[in-house]
């Protein structure tokens, strides 16, 4: 079991701000258009929005991560129709759906981890969870929550990453191109001993 | 036919896992964490194979493994299977005897041919 930081080293800032929060919603998007990419899912990147304003109908997703300099969670939400689209399970009923959902979740966590290692920034995965309902409210701060949407034809996704940091913490923007599997020894994708 | 225990707690992964090594005609049995694991490898002495996630609930797929006697993982072969690809994590693995390690999302095709490879 992963032990999880229930509250924050006072040396640890609300969330990033300033540059880090253009290179963090960066680096997030990046994650995110990869695994798309991956998956086949004609997903594009539609801009930040404001997570106070939001309600979420779809199953949302919710990974919380652990580290030395940052902590905190990602929520992924889709409507059933792309998660059903995406899904490589030929069972399309709502119990799949919701855990191929959670997935996705572990999956985009997982690409942005990579991402954050070749930084220096290691972080630990949690266990991912769902919640579905017809009007769901989540209270995120907005000091430090980024929101990404993205577009898969009439659908919206939305990624929305909850993170506190060291403030010693600087985070550099991504190469928005595919990585050379030269380029770090934390991108591959299988290993045999 | 050759029996592969594939460990994970998202039931799309292990559908995904048994339909392509199923469908390449290898048994599977299947197992929801690590703890259903231990108990899956415990009950079935005749597989070749065990495919395993990182992070699980209750016991993770390198606690599993670090849980497991020496002498049962000498007789089997590990494979894992997640969304983790931190070397530290991967040098654990193999410091734990698994012979391999495969990222998330994967090609049906390159878990097939590295399950071939090393179950035979």
């Amino acid at each position: 079991m992963i032990p999880f930081r229930r509250s924050r080293p006072n040396r640890w800032s609300n969330g990033p701000t300033g540059q880090n929060r253009v290179a963090l919603t960066q680096v997030a998007r990046v994650a995110a258009e990869r695994l798309f990419a991956s998956l086949d899912m004609p997903a594009t990147y539609n801009g930040t929005f404001a997570i106070q304003e939001s309600r979420w109908a779809d199953p949302l997703s919710i990974l919380p991560f652990t580290g030395q300099k940052m902590a905190g969670s990602l929520l992924f939400t889709a409507p059933l129709e792309v998660i059903s689209a995406s899904s490589p399970s030929p069972e399309h009923d709502l119990e799949n759906l919701i855990d191929w959902s959670r997935e996705l979740a572990n999956l985009l966590v997982g690409n942005l981890k990579t991402s954050l290692l070749r930084q220096g920034v290691g972080i630990e995965l949690g266990i991912p969870t769902s919640v579905i309902g017809g009007d769901v409210r989540v209270a995120l701060p907005g000091e430090s929550a980024v929101g990404l949407s993205f577009q898969d034809g009439p659908h919206s996704l939305r990624v929305v990453l909850d993170a506190y940091m060291d403030k010693e913490v600087v985070i550099r923007e991504e190469d928005d191109e595919p990585l050379a599997a030269e380029e770090s020894d934390a991108s591959f994708d299988m290993m045999l001993f | 036919m050759k029996k592969i225990i594939i460990v994970d707690d998202s039931r799309t992964a292990r559908m995904q896992g048994k339909n392509t090594l199923g469908g390449a005609g290898f048994e599977i049995v299947e197992a929801v964490d690590g703890k259903d694991g231990i108990a899956k490898i415990e009950a079935n002495t005749d597989a070749s194979l065990v495919l395993c996630d990182v992070n699980m609930p209750n016991l993770g797929g390198l606690d599993m493994l670090d849980s497991l006697k020496e002498e049962t993982r000498s007789k089997l072969t590990f494979l894992m299977l997640t969304t983790e690809a931190e070397p530290r994590l991967v040098a654990k693995a193999k410091e734990l005897g698994a012979k391999g390690w495969i990222v998330k999302p994967f090609k049906p095709e390159l878990l097939l041919a590295a399950v071939k490879k090393l179950a035979g």
